[in-house]
Protein backbone atom coordinates (compact mmCIF):
# COMPACT_ATOMS: atom_id res chain seq x y z
CA UNK A 1 0.00 0.00 0.00
CA UNK A 2 2.84 2.28 0.41
CA UNK A 3 4.09 3.64 -2.76
CA UNK A 4 7.91 4.44 -1.92
CA UNK A 5 9.59 1.29 -1.28
CA UNK A 6 12.29 0.33 1.37
CA UNK A 7 13.60 -1.40 3.87
CA UNK A 8 10.28 -0.76 6.44
CA UNK A 9 7.60 -3.11 8.27
CA UNK A 10 4.15 -2.74 7.52
CA UNK A 11 1.70 -3.73 10.56
CA UNK A 12 -1.72 -2.78 10.55
CA UNK A 13 -3.07 0.19 8.07
CA UNK A 14 -5.49 1.29 10.77
CA UNK A 15 -3.06 1.99 13.15
CA UNK A 16 -2.54 5.47 13.63
CA UNK A 17 1.28 5.74 14.58
CA UNK A 18 4.18 5.04 12.47
CA UNK A 19 7.72 4.73 14.49
CA UNK A 20 10.90 5.75 12.87
CA UNK A 21 14.02 3.98 14.83
CA UNK A 22 16.45 5.94 13.53
CA UNK A 23 19.77 3.97 13.39
CA UNK A 24 18.50 0.87 15.86
CA UNK A 25 16.71 -1.82 14.60
CA UNK A 26 13.53 -2.71 16.67
CA UNK A 27 10.38 -4.68 15.83
CA UNK A 28 7.04 -4.00 17.02
CA UNK A 29 3.66 -5.91 17.20
CA UNK A 30 2.16 -5.71 13.73
CA UNK A 31 -1.59 -4.91 15.06
CA UNK A 32 -0.37 -1.16 16.97
CA UNK A 33 1.75 0.14 14.55
CA UNK A 34 0.77 1.31 10.86
CA UNK A 35 4.49 1.23 9.67
CA UNK A 36 8.10 1.37 11.35
CA UNK A 37 11.67 1.05 10.16
CA UNK A 38 15.35 2.43 10.62
CA UNK A 39 16.34 5.75 8.76
CA UNK A 40 19.83 6.38 8.18
CA UNK A 41 19.64 9.62 6.12
CA UNK A 42 18.70 13.17 6.63
CA UNK A 43 17.96 13.46 2.43
CA UNK A 44 16.58 10.46 0.55
CA UNK A 45 15.79 8.34 4.23
CA UNK A 46 13.16 11.41 4.86
CA UNK A 47 11.49 11.62 2.00
CA UNK A 48 10.93 8.18 2.03
CA UNK A 49 9.69 8.56 5.24
CA UNK A 50 7.19 12.06 4.30
CA UNK A 51 6.06 10.16 0.86
CA UNK A 52 4.61 7.12 2.82
CA UNK A 53 3.57 8.93 5.36
CA UNK A 54 1.22 11.19 3.43
CA UNK A 55 0.14 8.52 1.66
CA UNK A 56 -1.90 7.07 4.57
CA UNK A 57 -4.10 9.39 6.11
CA UNK A 58 -4.45 7.14 8.88
CA UNK A 59 -1.18 8.09 10.54
CA UNK A 60 -1.58 10.74 12.79
CA UNK A 61 1.69 10.13 14.89
CA UNK A 62 5.21 9.88 14.26
CA UNK A 63 7.25 8.18 16.80
CA UNK A 64 11.09 8.96 16.59
CA UNK A 65 13.55 6.88 18.71
CA UNK A 66 16.50 4.15 18.84
CA UNK A 67 20.14 5.80 18.66
CA UNK A 68 20.88 8.76 16.15
CA UNK A 69 22.48 8.69 13.21
CA UNK A 70 25.81 9.94 13.64
CA UNK A 71 27.22 12.83 11.65
CA UNK A 72 23.88 12.61 9.11
CA UNK A 73 21.49 12.86 12.58
CA UNK A 74 18.51 12.32 10.79
CA UNK A 75 16.53 12.65 13.82
CA UNK A 76 17.32 16.09 14.29
CA UNK A 77 16.67 16.49 10.53
CA UNK A 78 13.34 15.11 10.40
CA UNK A 79 12.22 17.19 13.51
CA UNK A 80 13.44 20.53 11.58
CA UNK A 81 11.66 19.48 8.73
CA UNK A 82 8.63 19.35 10.91
CA UNK A 83 9.33 22.57 12.92
CA UNK A 84 10.40 24.78 9.75
CA UNK A 85 10.36 23.03 6.66
CA UNK A 86 12.89 23.52 3.60
CA UNK A 87 13.67 27.04 2.52
CA UNK A 88 13.50 27.66 -1.32
CA UNK A 89 16.75 25.75 -2.03
CA UNK A 90 15.44 22.20 -0.74
CA UNK A 91 17.48 22.86 2.64
CA UNK A 92 15.90 21.89 5.49
CA UNK A 93 15.56 24.95 8.22
CA UNK A 94 17.57 24.30 10.99
CA UNK A 95 19.03 20.64 10.20
CA UNK A 96 22.52 20.00 11.59
CA UNK A 97 22.67 16.84 9.37
CA UNK A 98 25.31 17.05 6.81
CA UNK A 99 23.46 17.07 3.93
CA UNK A 100 20.08 17.97 4.74
CA UNK A 101 18.13 18.47 1.31
CA UNK A 102 14.95 17.70 -0.20
CA UNK A 103 14.61 16.72 -3.93
CA UNK A 104 12.00 14.04 -4.02
CA UNK A 105 9.24 15.10 -2.95
CA UNK A 106 6.75 18.26 -3.56
CA UNK A 107 5.84 21.02 -1.82
CA UNK A 108 2.38 19.94 -1.30
CA UNK A 109 3.62 16.53 0.68
CA UNK A 110 5.81 18.66 2.64
CA UNK A 111 2.77 20.86 4.27
CA UNK A 112 0.68 17.59 4.64
CA UNK A 113 3.75 15.95 6.61
CA UNK A 114 4.08 18.42 8.76
CA UNK A 115 0.13 19.03 9.40
CA UNK A 116 -0.50 15.08 9.64
CA UNK A 117 1.41 14.24 12.05
CA UNK A 118 2.40 15.27 15.94
CA UNK A 119 6.27 14.23 16.30
CA UNK A 120 6.63 12.09 19.44
CA UNK A 121 10.47 12.96 20.42
CA UNK A 122 12.24 9.62 21.97
CA UNK A 123 15.42 9.75 20.44
CA UNK A 124 17.80 7.66 22.46
CA UNK A 125 15.76 5.50 24.02
CA UNK A 126 15.51 1.82 22.36
CA UNK A 127 13.88 0.00 24.91
CA UNK A 128 10.49 -1.57 23.74
CA UNK A 129 8.71 -1.75 26.48
CA UNK A 130 8.93 2.27 26.77
CA UNK A 131 7.94 2.53 22.96
CA UNK A 132 5.29 0.41 23.65
CA UNK A 133 3.88 1.87 26.19
CA UNK A 134 4.05 5.45 24.10
CA UNK A 135 2.45 3.38 21.28
CA UNK A 136 -0.40 1.85 23.67
CA UNK A 137 -1.09 5.77 25.08
CA UNK A 138 -1.09 7.35 21.72
CA UNK A 139 -3.62 4.17 20.28
CA UNK A 140 -5.83 6.22 22.82
CA UNK A 141 -5.77 9.58 22.00
CA UNK A 142 -7.85 8.69 18.64
CA UNK A 143 -7.31 11.52 15.85
CA UNK A 144 -9.55 11.32 13.00
CA UNK A 145 -8.01 10.59 9.78
CA UNK A 146 -6.84 13.90 7.22
CA UNK A 147 -7.78 14.26 3.98
CA UNK A 148 -6.78 12.12 1.17
CA UNK A 149 -4.05 10.29 0.30
CA UNK A 150 -1.07 11.42 -1.31
CA UNK A 151 0.08 9.28 -3.92
CA UNK A 152 3.78 9.31 -5.12
CA UNK A 153 3.42 8.13 -8.62
CA UNK A 154 5.45 4.61 -9.90
CA UNK A 155 4.86 3.83 -13.64
CA UNK A 156 6.52 0.56 -15.24
CA UNK A 157 8.22 1.58 -18.56
CA UNK A 158 6.15 0.01 -21.58
CA UNK A 159 9.35 -0.13 -23.53
CA UNK A 160 11.64 -2.70 -21.66
CA UNK A 161 14.81 -0.65 -22.69
CA UNK A 162 15.41 2.35 -24.11
CA UNK A 163 18.85 1.05 -25.58
CA UNK A 164 18.87 0.50 -29.40
CA UNK A 165 19.80 -2.87 -31.06
CA UNK A 166 23.21 -4.18 -30.40
CA UNK A 167 22.42 -7.33 -32.50
CA UNK A 168 23.94 -10.04 -29.49
CA UNK A 169 26.78 -7.05 -28.38
CA UNK A 170 26.53 -5.90 -24.37
CA UNK A 171 27.28 -2.08 -23.58
CA UNK A 172 29.60 -1.55 -21.02
CA UNK A 173 29.53 2.21 -21.43
CA UNK A 174 28.02 4.63 -23.47
CA UNK A 175 30.72 4.45 -25.88
CA UNK A 176 31.61 0.81 -25.81
CA UNK A 177 30.70 -2.52 -26.74
CA UNK A 178 31.88 -6.19 -25.60
CA UNK A 179 30.48 -8.41 -28.52
CA UNK A 180 30.46 -12.60 -27.13
CA UNK A 181 33.90 -12.71 -28.08
CA UNK A 182 34.63 -10.28 -25.69
CA UNK A 183 36.17 -8.25 -28.00
CA UNK A 184 35.32 -4.54 -26.80
CA UNK A 185 35.28 -1.65 -29.79
CA UNK A 186 34.04 1.58 -29.64
CA UNK A 187 30.27 2.39 -30.26
CA UNK A 188 29.30 3.07 -33.66
CA UNK A 189 27.48 6.65 -34.35
CA UNK A 190 24.78 4.13 -36.40
CA UNK A 191 24.16 1.78 -33.75
CA UNK B 1 56.16 -16.08 -22.74
CA UNK B 2 55.91 -13.61 -19.92
CA UNK B 3 53.08 -12.90 -18.21
CA UNK B 4 52.51 -10.37 -14.86
CA UNK B 5 51.42 -11.40 -12.18
CA UNK B 6 49.85 -8.46 -9.83
CA UNK B 7 49.07 -8.57 -6.51
CA UNK B 8 45.35 -7.04 -5.69
CA UNK B 9 45.52 -3.53 -3.80
CA UNK B 10 42.50 -1.50 -2.78
CA UNK B 11 42.31 1.88 -4.36
CA UNK B 12 42.04 4.50 -1.23
CA UNK B 13 40.07 7.21 -2.45
CA UNK B 14 36.69 6.81 -3.90
CA UNK B 15 35.83 8.81 -6.95
CA UNK B 16 32.33 9.34 -7.85
CA UNK B 17 30.25 8.49 -10.67
CA UNK B 18 29.53 11.41 -12.11
CA UNK B 19 26.53 9.67 -13.97
CA UNK B 20 24.69 9.05 -10.60
CA UNK B 21 24.67 6.69 -7.50
CA UNK B 22 22.09 3.74 -6.45
CA UNK B 23 20.94 2.62 -3.25
CA UNK B 24 20.28 -1.32 -3.09
CA UNK B 25 17.68 -2.82 -0.71
CA UNK B 26 15.63 -6.54 -0.08
CA UNK B 27 12.27 -6.41 -0.45
CA UNK B 28 11.61 -9.02 1.51
CA UNK B 29 7.73 -9.07 2.13
CA UNK B 30 7.72 -9.01 -2.32
CA UNK B 31 11.25 -11.24 -2.29
CA UNK B 32 12.78 -9.13 -4.79
CA UNK B 33 15.73 -6.77 -4.93
CA UNK B 34 15.25 -3.16 -5.25
CA UNK B 35 17.81 -0.70 -7.00
CA UNK B 36 17.35 3.07 -6.90
CA UNK B 37 18.91 5.17 -9.27
CA UNK B 38 19.61 8.54 -8.33
CA UNK B 39 20.56 11.64 -10.78
CA UNK B 40 23.62 13.39 -8.52
CA UNK B 41 22.71 17.27 -7.60
CA UNK B 42 25.45 19.47 -5.86
CA UNK B 43 24.77 21.63 -3.37
CA UNK B 44 26.87 24.39 -1.73
CA UNK B 45 30.10 23.02 -3.02
CA UNK B 46 30.15 22.36 -6.75
CA UNK B 47 32.71 19.38 -6.86
CA UNK B 48 30.44 17.09 -4.07
CA UNK B 49 27.56 14.91 -4.71
CA UNK B 50 25.58 15.30 -2.07
CA UNK B 51 21.72 14.45 -2.62
CA UNK B 52 19.96 12.76 -5.73
CA UNK B 53 17.02 12.87 -8.04
CA UNK B 54 15.17 9.47 -8.06
CA UNK B 55 15.39 8.53 -11.34
CA UNK B 56 14.72 5.27 -12.20
CA UNK B 57 14.00 1.75 -10.08
CA UNK B 58 15.40 -1.72 -11.09
CA UNK B 59 13.60 -4.31 -9.57
CA UNK B 60 14.40 -8.67 -9.66
CA UNK B 61 15.45 -11.30 -8.16
CA UNK B 62 18.85 -11.72 -10.34
CA UNK B 63 22.21 -9.85 -9.75
CA UNK B 64 22.88 -10.62 -13.24
CA UNK B 65 19.75 -9.38 -14.72
CA UNK B 66 19.47 -6.43 -12.57
CA UNK B 67 23.56 -5.39 -13.89
CA UNK B 68 22.29 -5.85 -17.13
CA UNK B 69 19.48 -3.86 -17.19
CA UNK B 70 22.08 -0.72 -15.03
CA UNK B 71 24.61 -1.70 -18.10
CA UNK B 72 21.50 -1.40 -20.81
CA UNK B 73 20.38 1.65 -19.18
CA UNK B 74 23.66 3.70 -18.94
CA UNK B 75 23.52 4.10 -15.90
CA UNK B 76 27.43 3.93 -14.88
CA UNK B 77 30.46 5.13 -16.46
CA UNK B 78 32.94 4.39 -14.01
CA UNK B 79 34.28 0.66 -14.17
CA UNK B 80 35.27 0.43 -10.36
CA UNK B 81 31.44 1.64 -9.61
CA UNK B 82 30.36 -0.88 -12.04
CA UNK B 83 32.46 -3.51 -10.40
CA UNK B 84 31.19 -2.09 -6.95
CA UNK B 85 27.32 -3.02 -8.18
CA UNK B 86 28.02 -6.09 -9.34
CA UNK B 87 29.63 -7.27 -6.18
CA UNK B 88 26.67 -5.54 -3.86
CA UNK B 89 23.94 -7.04 -5.99
CA UNK B 90 25.64 -10.72 -5.90
CA UNK B 91 25.52 -10.36 -1.89
CA UNK B 92 21.82 -8.66 -2.45
CA UNK B 93 20.49 -11.92 -4.13
CA UNK B 94 22.52 -14.69 -2.03
CA UNK B 95 20.15 -12.62 0.88
CA UNK B 96 17.06 -12.72 -0.84
CA UNK B 97 17.73 -16.31 -1.50
CA UNK B 98 19.19 -17.54 2.16
CA UNK B 99 16.26 -15.39 3.59
CA UNK B 100 19.32 -13.18 5.30
CA UNK B 101 19.46 -9.74 6.33
CA UNK B 102 21.27 -7.64 3.60
CA UNK B 103 22.65 -4.09 4.07
CA UNK B 104 23.90 -1.79 1.48
CA UNK B 105 27.98 -1.59 2.02
CA UNK B 106 27.75 -4.53 4.72
CA UNK B 107 29.54 -7.38 5.17
CA UNK B 108 26.95 -9.85 4.15
CA UNK B 109 26.27 -12.16 8.09
CA UNK B 110 25.99 -16.15 6.60
CA UNK B 111 25.14 -18.40 9.52
CA UNK B 112 26.51 -20.96 9.46
CA UNK B 113 24.49 -24.72 9.01
CA UNK B 114 25.06 -26.34 12.64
Amino acid sequence: MYPWRGEFTVGSPDSQIAIDTLSSRIDFPPKDVAIWGQHKTENLGIEKIVANVVSNPNIRYLILCGQEVRGHRSGQSIKSLHSNGIDGNGRIIGATGAVPYIENITAEAIARFREQVELVDMIGIAEISVIAEKVKELSARRKEPIGEPIIMEFAERKKASRMKSLSGKVSLHKDLLVDPYLEVRAMEADI
Amino acid sequence: MKVEILEATKTKRMVKDPSGFFTIFVDKPRKEIVVEFYEPIHKEKADRTETGKLGLVVCGTSAEAICHTIAREELVSRFDHAAYLGRELQKAEIALKNKLDYTQDEELVIKSKK
